[in-house]
Parts: structure tokens; sequence; C-alpha cells
């Protein structure tokens, strides 16, 4: 009855676990870098003068933090297919996943941009830079600061939800994980060897995110 | 330093929490999930939630199905009440591999490589396996029209490891549950969904939308109960429970009550 742990079973599928992380980091990479710049438009869009803009970005924001991630790639590759949009597994998962963290970056910008003191903005004014120059070179730089941690944070758990992509068959960690585990039927070692591929990506994210900030100019 | 001291602190509790589990698979290993039955007077039977005929819910929430009614007569010969726990088609023999359920009756294909993680009993039936697709779709006239084709399975299947044999260059598309699998085929993802003929057949003949693909392109598989490895005692009583459900002819009246047929001679004597 007892459960003998074999590692040797798992180990002949680590190519294939590697290439699963790789797609892994592909995607989240990718909806990071365009989730982040989205973020910060709607972050603007959100503290702007126009009522139009800022009722679009709120609405973004509030539909997609309050909705799971599974149900919104469920949404963009079962729900449009049903309608003839038909998009692939891998564009859909970037797809959801950018809309996703796009919404959860602009709270962060938006915090960010308030944080700075409104002080910072009227002198940018009055040395008779535009709004967009102010922005540009006297708000965004401390925003940045501030926000530089929660941006992190957010990128890494993104990339752990990106596990979720493994349910539309996105060959990604999880999937391959599932997949190795379904022709080994050894459920433990496989995902003991996943948990270690996911702790070493997050860990080396936090250490170089912490050398990053301890190595910068002090302001 | 301190994040030094906490990756040393993680490693030291993964390996402490490896060597849990191990004691707790020695520990276990001192009752027969038969014994564990008969005393605590429960039996948690794993199945599938999403596979009718074997077993489906119903609008109201209950569950229904042929394995549901076979495990209603296991529980009931058992004298202990019956608790029954969805599992999805990849999480069966993990399921009884690490003891969530003491027994799985879930359409389960007894393998030789599930049979190197669990054990199984004798089978209590048997399914082919058929392609089923749109039923507007023309050009997919035998299983061999899905070379080059997009099909959709659930990862692990017997329907999953057929389909790669049969035709090599299909592109398998794995879903982790059948619902997922059949959804990709409803919302055209893929030109084919692949799954044992019971199904694809009481589905189509259901449903106008779907057309099955002629007849299982494998020859029949064995369907089998699932314990965990090793329990001889429980492996006993289930053998001989599916030997008197067989003899009793109860087993040929449910076969027949859900799936309209005789059971294939093979497997009934």
């Amino acid at each position: 009855m007892g459960y003998t742990i074999h590692f040797t079973e798992v180990f002949p599928y680590l190519p294939l676990l590697l290439k699963g992380l790789l797609l892994s980091v592909a995607i989240t990479v990718v909806s990071t870098l365009i989730g982040t710049l989205a973020g910060l438009f709607s972050a603007l869009a959100s503290l702007s003068h126009y009522l139009i803009a800022r009722k679009t970005a709120n609405t973004y924001v509030e539909i997609f933090r309050n909705t799971p991630l599974l149900v919104q790639m469920y949404l963009i590759y079962f729900g449009l297919g049903q309608f003839g949009v038909q998009i692939n597994p891998i564009p859909a998962a970037i797809i959801a996943m950018t809309l996703n963290t796009g919404a959860y970056t602009t709270v962060i910008f938006q915090a960010g941009i308030q944080a700075v003191d409104v002080g910072q903005k009227e002198g940018g004014l009055v040395l008779g830079m535009t709004y967009p120059q102010t922005f540009r070179h006297v708000i965004l730089p401390q925003a940045f600061r501030i926000i530089f941690p929660p941006l992190v944070n957010q990128a890494i758990s993104l990339f752990l939800f990106s596990a979720v992509a493994s349910t539309i068959t996105v060959p990604e960690l999880t999937h391959q994980a599932m997949f190795v585990d379904s022709v080994t039927w050894r459920t433990f070692e496989v995902f003991i060897v996943t948990t270690c591929l996911y702790f070493a990506c997050t860990f080396l994210v936090s250490i170089l995110s912490d050398l990053y900030e301890r190595t910068r100019p002090a302001r | 330093m301190s994040r030094k001291v906490l990756f040393y602190v993680l490693v030291f509790a993964l390996v402490l929490s490896f060597f849990a589990v191990v004691t707790c698979s020695l520990a276990a290993e001192e009752k027969s999930i038969l014994d564990q039955v008969i005393a605590n007077k429960k039996l948690r039977v794993g199945f599938l939630p999403d596979y009718p005929p074997w077993g489906s819910r119903t609008p109201e929430g209950k569950y229904e199905g042929y394995d549901l009614d076979i495990a209603a007569e296991l529980a009931a010969g058992l004298g202990a009440q019956l608790e029954l726990i969805p599992v999805e088609a990849p999480n069966r023999v993990p399921s009884v591999a690490t003891r969530k359920v003491d027994v799985i009756i879930g359409c389960l294909t007894p393998t030789n490589e599930r049979a190197k993680t669990i054990d199984f009993t004798i089978p209590y039936a048997s399914a082919g396996i058929v392609p089923m697709v749109l039923a507007d779709n023309k050009a997919i006239k035998t299983y061999k029209d899905l070379a080059g084709k997009k099909v959709s399975v659930a990862r692990g299947s017997t329907p999953d490891m057929a389909i790669v044999k049969a035709v090599p260059t299909a592109q398998v598309m794995r879903f982790d549950t059948i619902a997922d699998a059949f959804t990709a085929l409803q919302t055209k993802k893929v030109d084919a969904f692949i799954e044992e003929d019971t199904f694809v057949f009481f589905t189509a003949k259901k449903d106008p939308r779907f057309r099955a693909v002629g007849q299982s392109f494998t020859a029949p598989e064995l369907i089998s109960f699932g314990v965990t490895k090793g329990d001889q005692n429980w492996l006993n009583y289930l053998n001989n429970f599916l030997t008197n459900l067989r003899y009793s002819g109860k087993n040929i009246e449910l076969y027949k009550k859900w799936f309209g047929v005789e059971p294939a001679s093979m497997v009934m004597p």
C-alpha cells in the first residue's frame, strides 16, 4: 500500500518541463510588457480631466479586477469561438493575461502618480514645462521609485497565474507537468520538480529586483 | 542575508514535508481500506461527473449514471453510506494513488502504464473509441481523415493514447476535463473530439448538432475499478463483488438500463 518515491521516472521528461517553463516565462514577459504599458495609459486616462476617459478606464479596471483570470480566459478562448472569432490558445492566453495585468497595473500607477507631491507638478508647470513634459520628466521618475516593488510583485503573480493557461491547452509548465503526470502517474514527484522550477524563477526575480533597488542611487 | 536564511528555511521545509509524506504513506500501510469502510460505515467513490451515461449531473444537481448505480450496489453490499466524489478524467489515477477515494468507478481502462501505479479489479464493462464531429462537417468520413486535423481529448485518457497511435499526424489538443475537450468541438476550436463510443453515441443520438464518425477504430477496451496499490484484501472484496454482480444478472440489467444494449460478451460470460 505504501507509495515509493521514484524521481528517476520524471527525469527523462525534464527537457519537456524546461520547454514548458520557457513558454511560461515568454507569455508572462509579453503580457507584462504590454500590460504595464496599457496600465500606464489607463492610469493616465483615469486621472485625466475627460469624463469619458475616466469612466472607460475605471470600467475596464473594475471588470478585470473583479473577475477570475480563468473566466476571462475561457471567455476569450471558448466564448468568442462561439461567435466565430477563433483565437489560438497562446494568443488567447496572452490577451487575457495582458488585459488582466493591465487592470492591476493601472491601480499601481494611479497610486504612484498620486503619491507624488502636488508641489512637484506645480513646480514643473511654473518652470514653463507643459503638462506632458512635467509628467515625463518630473512626476513619472518619482512615481516609478514608489511603484517599482509592486510592479515586480504583479509580474511575479502573473507568472504564477499563467498556470491557468494550461486549461486552454497552452503547453506551458503546468500543462507539461500535468501531461508528464498522466504518462508517468508520478503525481508527487512531477509536481515537486515543477514547484522547484517555479520557485527558482520567482526567487531569481525577487533577488534581482532587490539588488536593483539597493544599487540604484538614493534620491 | 535574511533572504538567504529564508531560502534555507524553505528548502528545509520542503525536505521535511517530503519525509512527512513518506512516513504518512508508511503509517497508512497498516490497515486495509476494507476494514476502514466497515468500521466507518462510509465508502468514498470517485466517478466521472461529466460523462453520460457513465456518470453525469441532473439539472437538479444529483449525480446519475451506470457507474453511480454500481457504486450504490457496492455501498449497499458493504452496509456503508455512499460518499460520491466527482473526479476529472486526468485525476482518476492520482486520486486513488493518494487515497483521496477508496475506489474509482469512472469508466477507467486498466492499461499497463496505469497498473504500475494503482491496482485494478476484474473488468465490469468495455468500451471502444470513436471520433465525434459537428453534424455539418462532411469532410471527415472515417478516423483516417483526421490526419493533420486538430482533435481534442482529455489529457492522458485512453482516447488520447489511441488517437496518437492510430493517426500520428493529428494535432492533439489536450484538455483538463472531458467537458472542456467537448466544448472545444462545440466552439469549433477543433475538427473532432475523440472519446469512448458509449459517450459519443449517446451524445450524438441526443443532440443533432453532433455526428459520430463510424465505429470504434480500436479494439474495445476493458473497464475496471481502480484501487490503491497493494491492498489485496480490498481488491479481493471488489473482485468478488463484481463476480456476484455479473452472475446475479444485475450488471447486465444496469448496462441495458443505461446503454440500451447488451454488454459485450467478452466481459459478460
